[in-house]
């Protein structure tokens, strides 16, 4: 249930994202008679777009765990590689688009040959192409400092951008998002909300639907959040670096509400002698409330259904069998 | 303690995630097309383009006429912009205006208005050729090749294959000018008067090249016409300059020169010029290929065309012979490469600064756009640019263009200006978000709704003749009836398998049902757990 509500909110945020993007992408630019025939206005188009959407999508992870730092951290993240991402597709799909609608060529060879305009559907393919870039940009960085996998990211990305770019590209091509008139306007919002919230909502997908393993939160001030800790088990990324649990708003993997009995960094996850190990760190001694299975442990070999009891918090870990 | 660092650690990362977006704002809010194009300032030209490497994009093509410097500081640049039609045949392009036309001198932009753009496709173009008339045209002991009746061959296709509406005018000139034909549009006229037109070899003493060209400049542009065709295979035989030698020569063509470039100026007749002959050669061989290129430089009809006809005996125009043939195909060549030149459709005045500075390079980018549209979501715009590479020499009125470089045409795509007032985005953005703000919240609010009416009906107190008195909860079944429900108890029904729990039971069970097939977690909240007297760990309060 949690799984599909965060891939709604983050369908929601994205499409605010993208919803934002247009708006000041459309107050700032278009109100030049000039605005969108260079690459810097793409460029700035893209970046304006790419921003909102990055920070908007990496924003609910600051707002769930009701942190400003972690908002400023993950935001930072997203808004920075939103950025890139957008100056990077946008101008390239512009540069695409110039190089197949007049291909350039001597008159000699041309020898009174007409240049060929491409089909629509080759603009369609040039622009959501582009559009697969910007989305991997943006899941990319959603999944840095996570816990899972950045490929994953980037493939859920991927796939927001081919399905939300499609959408804007067929927008486009059937001449629906002239921005002359305010209907068109309309289209051209909607379709770019449509395309940060598939990318959101792509990327809540991709790396839920791929997660093995998990914290779930059973009780506590984040009871029902999930904590994805795939990466910190793998056999190969698990064993050399290891996921923190603890109240540490910036460094924490898996972030618990700060407490008398949680400590900045209080345990660690990761992958040791053939299993997914939990090791708490050697100042939670004398804490009372660090058990697991309502035990006091150190070192503990995880499996599906162990109680974690860490402050106030109780999180119940799962490993999916492959 | 550790409250602080993550904190610092969260303003640096802001700041220096500001300052990376600041800093990709920038560079792409910098980034201009002409900047990308043109690159740096102006530097001397590396490589020699090919000037009939005429670029085509989307069917459009640049046409230059050339770039006319002898009235710096104004430069004008003739040309026109053609498109293939569906045929493949190329038509005139008439609908530029000065605000499509961009202009930089060494990167700096050039304002270009209204009144400096010209529109002369309707105008019929005017072409006055004057043939140098003196008898080695037709032939000498030296150089046996009739050059008169190339020429003449020559001219009349070059006359067939003008425009319907173009104006010409023949001229010819010996020991003075005068004329074959005036000037007309009727095609037989011409073609009769070139046909008859002949040289009396014994005729003339003298060749006033000079005079010729400074006529039919005066005549061409008396008559309308824009461009003059001067073929001559000759120099300057006048009794003027054959009492001239070495500075003293040089000094009499310079002015002489200088006259015409003067009368162009004023006129705005631009002379192609031809020459025919051996530049090396002696006598009657020689042709002045310095002097012809010097009064088309000048005026603008660039570098003379040279055909080098080697003086008998020498091994000249590196020891190749010309055949009658060979002469008469070259000729018709370049007078259509002149045609084709004198065709063209804009003239644009560039006000230069008037502050260039002399003897160096400059550089002078032009880059005329055409708006094509392929869809109604967005304009292309087609920019054609082209650079010049010139000089103004210190003491010349006229600037020399050392070179011409065509540049790859760049499409951009264009974005219809905003017609849309700013209040209504505004109001369709309000909407929106409202819209997506909704979708966020309702969801919570129903969610909490069907929760709390969740907890109220599964949390209540046994009544004392309800069915569950006497029952038992799961966390106590093991021990029999000694803790089964009485009137009182504060029992959970689970919503889900409806297995009845006592409160404190379901507390201390995190919540949830405690069957193991069921496990449906329900959160009770905190005013109604003080209602009952249970605390949140499970514990009755006393």
């Amino acid at each position: 249930m949690n799984e599909k509500r965060r891939i709604y909110y983050y369908f929601i945020f994205g499409a605010g994202g993208g919803a934002t993007g247009w708006f000041l992408a459309a107050m700032l630019l278009q109100s030049n008679k000039d605005a969108g025939q260079t690459v810097g206005q793409q460029a700035l188009y893209g970046a304006l777009l790419g921003a909102l959407v990055g920070v908007a999508i990496a924003a609910y992870e600051g707002l769930t765990s009701r942190s400003l730092i972690r908002f400023v951290k993950f935001g930072g993240i997203g808004l920075a590689l939103g950025t890139v991402a957008g100056v990077l597709a946008l101008p390239a799909a512009s540069w695409l688009y110039g190089a197949m609608l007049g291909p350039t060529r001597a008159a000699a060879q041309a020898a009174g040959a007409q240049a060929q305009a491409p089909a629509a559907w080759q603009a369609v393919l040039i622009g959501t192409l582009c559009w697969l870039l910007f989305g991997g940009l943006i899941g990319f960085g959603e999944s840095l400092s996570k816990g899972t996998q950045s490929f994953k990211g980037l493939l859920g990305g991927m796939l927001g951008g081919l399905i939300g770019g499609g959408v804007y590209e067929i927008a486009r091509a059937s001449g629906v998002t002239q921005t002359a008139s305010f209907e068109q306007q309309r289209v051209l919002a909607v379709a770019l909300a449509v395309l940060g919230g598939a990318i959101g909502s792509s990327i809540a997908f991709v790396t839920t639907a791929l997660k093995s393993a998990w914290f779930e939160v059973v009780d506590g001030k984040f009871a029902g959040k999930i904590y994805d800790v795939t990466k910190y088990v793998d056999r190969k990324l698990g064993s050399h670096k290891a996921g923190i649990i603890g109240s540490d708003e910036w460094s924490a993997n898996v972030y618990l509400p700060p407490d008398r009995e949680v400590l900045p960094r209080h345990a660690q996850i990761g992958y040791a002698n053939g299993s997914p190990t939990l090791t708490f760190f050697p100042e939670t001694e004398g804490l009372q409330s660090s058990l697991i299975n309502g035990r006091k442990a150190s070192i503990w070999p995880l499996k599906d259904g162990d109680r974690l009891q860490i402050g106030s918090t109780t999180l119940i870990y799962r490993h999916k069998r492959r | 303690m550790h409250n602080s660092r993550p904190a610092a650690k969260a303003i640096r990362y802001a700041l220096s995630s500001l300052l990376l977006t600041a800093v990709l704002f920038g560079g792409a809010l910098l980034q201009t097309p002409s900047r990308a194009q043109s690159g740096g300032g102006a530097q001397a030209p590396q490589q020699a383009s090919d000037a009939s490497d005429v670029v085509i994009r989307e069917g459009f093509t640049l046409k230059p006429s050339g770039l006319a410097l002898n009235n710096l500081p104004t430069a004008r640049f003739d040309f026109s912009v053609e498109k293939k039609d569906a045929g493949g045949k190329s038509v005139q392009f008439g609908a530029l205006k000065a605000s499509d036309i961009q202009v930089k001198l060494d990167d700096r932009p050039v304002k270009v208005s209204d009144s400096d753009l010209r529109l002369t496709s309707s105008e019929p173009t005017g072409v006055l050729i004057m043939i140098d008339g003196s008898g080695s045209m037709v032939g000498t002991k030296t150089v046996q090749l009739d050059k008169l009746s190339a020429a003449k061959s020559a001219v009349n296709t070059f006359i067939n294959n003008l425009g319907q509406n173009d104006t010409v005018a023949i001229g010819a000139f010996d020991e003075s000018p005068y004329w074959v034909a005036d000037p007309t549009t009727n095609k037989s006229l011409l073609s009769a008067a070139v046909a008859g037109y002949t040289i009396d070899p014994t005729g003339s003493k003298y060749t006033r090249l000079y005079q010729g060209a400074e006529t039919a400049v005066r005549r061409a542009a008396e008559k309308g016409l824009r461009n003059v065709i001067l073929i001559s295979d000759g120099w300057e035989d006048s009794p003027e300059s054959r009492l001239l030698s070495g500075s003293a020569l040089s000094d009499f063509k310079s002015r002489e020169e200088e006259k015409i470039k003067a009368l162009s100026r004023d006129t705005g007749v631009r002379v192609y010029t031809i020459a025919i002959g051996d530049e090396t050669g002696q006598g009657l061989a020689k042709v002045d290929t310095a002097a012809l290129s010097n009064i088309s430089k000048g005026t603008n009809g660039g570098d003379a065309v040279y055909i080098c006809i080697p003086q008998q005996g020498t091994n000249d125009c590196g020891g190749e012979t010309v055949t009658q043939d060979a002469l008469e195909g070259k000729l018709k060549q370049t007078l259509d490469q002149i045609r084709q030149s004198s065709h063209y459709a804009y003239s644009l005045d560039i006000h230069l600064d008037g502050q260039i500075p002399r003897d160096a390079t400059h550089k002078l980018w032009i880059a005329p756009a055409v708006l094509t549209s392929s869809s109604p979501g967005e304009r292309r715009r087609l920019q054609l640019p082209i650079e010049y590479y010139f000089r103004w020499p210190q003491g010349a009125h006229s600037g020399v263009v050392d070179e011409e470089r065509r540049i790859k045409p760049v499409v951009f795509i264009q974005t219809a200006p905003l017609t849309v007032p700013a209040g209504n985005l505004a109001l369709l953005y309000l909407l929106m978000m409202m819209l997506l703000v909704s979708m966020g919240v309702i969801p919570l609010i129903v969610s909490r709704i069907l929760h709390a009416s969740r907890t109220s009906g599964a949390v209540t107190a046994v009544k004392a003749r309800s069915q569950l008195v006497g029952k038992t909860c799961p966390n106590e079944r093991s021990f029999g009836r000694e803790y089964a429900f009485k009137e009182g108890d504060a029992v959970v029904v689970c919503p889900k398998c409806e297995e009845t729990h006592h409160l404190a039971c379901w507390m201390d069970n995190g919540q949830k049902c405690m069957k193991r097939v069921c496990e449906f977690p329900l959160q009770i909240p905190q005013t109604i757990l003080s209602k009952h007297g249970v605390e949140a760990s499970g514990l009755r309060t006393a």
